[in-house]
């Protein structure tokens, strides 16, 4: 099978202290990962630098079996709702648009095919009554489906999603994970960073188990097991014990 | 003698008009970019960090837009480097950096005793403005609305979502270098009209009013621009007529601008706003009660 994603002995460290140390792990095309782990564990800076948006000490990063230089354009990133400025003035289907940008390139400017192709993922995330919305009236549910839709409209071959569950309604959650599962059954290959440990093994089908270093990558019932938990969550005893159950 | 047959006798007025307007357009456009990258303080700073560029091409004799592009462009790394290389905050290293370069540019300038050009390149004298001047304007002007033109989808996106910007592979650093260029060529074709000390008024105020005034870029960029070119208009009709500063009354009369709107935007007007949050108060008189100001006022007077 197909690697859509192999990181190489990844190291990120902020002022001496490693955020993310020797990370190593290789994903299989058509799966669907999360990424679990205590806060403060990384999650979020291995995304972020497997993508280089922030500065690696060392390691190495393939996409589909290619450089990350020559590969950027089959990778969507969604960021954290906390890192967009929703005040912004512009309105949900122009989000949408945004997604059709690299596949332009530069000079060339979205038309009629790339409005179409937005509403059209605006539909399948639920939300092509809300296209001329500004993005700052939408409920965080409502906010994450859109950049969901951004991501669609990126026609990628991996999805990398930074807590796309967080603060948002039920209802929300079940659509966005019935598209994240569509996706994979369509042959993609998707990575959620994820904190709340019940669902994990409905979610997903592999886990990454992180805390600074990948202690455990797998099927997702059997990273779930107390004793991977205990490690990655040390310190949380009780707790963990609390989540294993909820595994 | 009325303004409009003084417009039509009077060359400079025509020059005036025509630089200014200019002006208003592009400090409108490339400061809505400005204020929603939040950068309002580093326009104020790149503005002033033009003058020792200006003094030293006065000095040596070359061209002004080399040596402010240049100083402009030196401040704006180094407020960079220094936020990214120490422990100082950005906003901190924006106000040791351009401080430095303004007060750089004054000795420089004074060092050639020649006040009125200090004056002149600070407050901005429109009505005097020369014709090889306007020109640089109008052809700094086309240049700028130009770029932003080619590049809107680019600066859109880094603007609205710089992450997702580079993780598609666009040169974000590259971009904001970009726009710190533009903002000093646009701060050198603003140097006759407001001046360096009050060009980031004509930077944010129009942007800010616009801002308050939609919800799409596209459509605030326009009414920047449209505002900057009125307040442009009314505070050189206003500094003719009455024999004020002009700089001084362009950028009085965008204030104005912004006040209105604060006040009476449809959508985000302070006033519209007001009469919203009362109605929803009605709606609602159990939960309103406790939170209402007049009623605990009334229980204050009551009380003693």
């Amino acid at each position: 099978m197909q690697q859509a994603l192999r990181v190489e002995n990844l190291s990120v460290s902020y002022a001496g202290h490693y955020a993310v140390e020797d990370a190593s792990v290789s994903i299989e095309a058509g799966l669907l990962v999360g990424i679990i782990g205590p806060n403060g564990a990384g999650k979020s800076t291995l995304l972020k630098a497997i993508l280089e948006l922030i500065p690696s000490d060392h390691g190495r990063v393939e996409i589909c079996g290619r450089p990350l230089q020559q590969s950027r354009r089959t990778v969507a990133y969604v960021p954290q709702r906390s890192e967009i400025d929703w005040q912004f003035p512009i309105n949900v289907l122009d989000t949408v648009v945004l997604g059709t940008y690299p596949n332009l390139g530069w000079f060339n400017k979205p038309g009629r095919h790339e409005r179409q192709a937005a509403l059209e993922c605006l539909r399948r995330v639920g939300m092509q009554d809300f296209a001329q919305r500004q993005i700052g009236e939408l409920s965080g549910g409502q906010q994450q489906r859109v950049f969901l839709a951004r991501a669609l409209a990126q026609n990628a071959d991996l999805y990398l999603l930074d807590e796309p569950f967080v603060g948002i309604d039920a209802l929300s959650e079940r659509a966005i994970i019935g598209i994240l599962k569509s996706l994979r059954d369509a042959g993609k290959t998707v990575l959620v960073v994820h904190h709340d440990l019940s669902k994990a093994t409905e979610y997903f089908d592999r886990l990454i188990l992180i805390n600074k270093r990948i202690l455990n990558y797998g099927v997702a019932a059997e990273v779930c097991t107390a004793g991977a938990l205990t490690k990655a969550y040390l310190g949380d005893l009780p707790f963990t014990n609390q989540l294993g159950v909820a595994c | 003698m009325t303004f409009l047959q003084a417009v039509v006798e009077y060359d400079f007025l025509q020059k005036a008009l025509l630089t200014s307007a200019m002006v208003g357009i592009i400090c409108g456009v490339i400061g809505c970019f400005i204020i929603l990258r939040g950068m309002a303080l580093m326009g104020d700073a790149i503005s002033h960090a033009v003058l020792p560029g200006v003094a030293l091409s006065y000095m040596l004799g070359f061209n002004l837009l080399i040596g402010a592009v240049f100083s402009g462009l030196f401040t704006a790394i180094a407020i960079g480097y220094v936020s990214q290389h120490s422990r100082i905050k950005h906003d901190v290293s924006i106000g040791v950096m351009f401080t430095a370069a303004f007060a750089l540019g004054i000795i420089l300038i004074t060092l050639q005793k020649s006040s009125t050009d200090l004056y002149h390149i600070l407050f901005g004298n429109v009505l005097a403005v020369r014709p090889e001047e306007m020109w640089i304007t109008l052809i700094i002007g086309t240049l700028v609305l130009a770029s932003i033109y080619l590049f809107y989808k680019e600066l859109l996106v880094s603007t609205f979502d710089a992450t997702m910007a580079a993780a598609y592979g666009l040169p974000v650093k590259l971009i904001h270098y970009f726009l710190m260029t533009l903002l000093t060529l646009v701060t050198v074709a603003s140097l006759q009209t407001v001046g360096i000390v009050l060009v980031v008024a004509m930077l944010i105020t129009p942007a800010a009013t616009a801002y308050l005034l939609t919800n799409r870029l596209s459509v605030m960029i326009c009414w920047a621009a449209g505002l900057g070119l009125v307040s442009a208009f009314s505070g050189i009709y206003l500094s003719f007529t009455y024999n004020l500063a002009s700089g001084a009354t362009i950028v009085m009369t965008s204030t104005l601008l912004f006040l209105t709107a604060l006040l009476l935007s449809p959508s985000q007007g302070l006033i519209w706003r007001g009469l919203q949050t009362r109605r929803r108060r009605h709606q609602a008189p159990s939960a309103g009660a406790a939170n209402n100001p007049d009623n605990a006022m009334l229980k204050h007077e009551v009380s003693p």
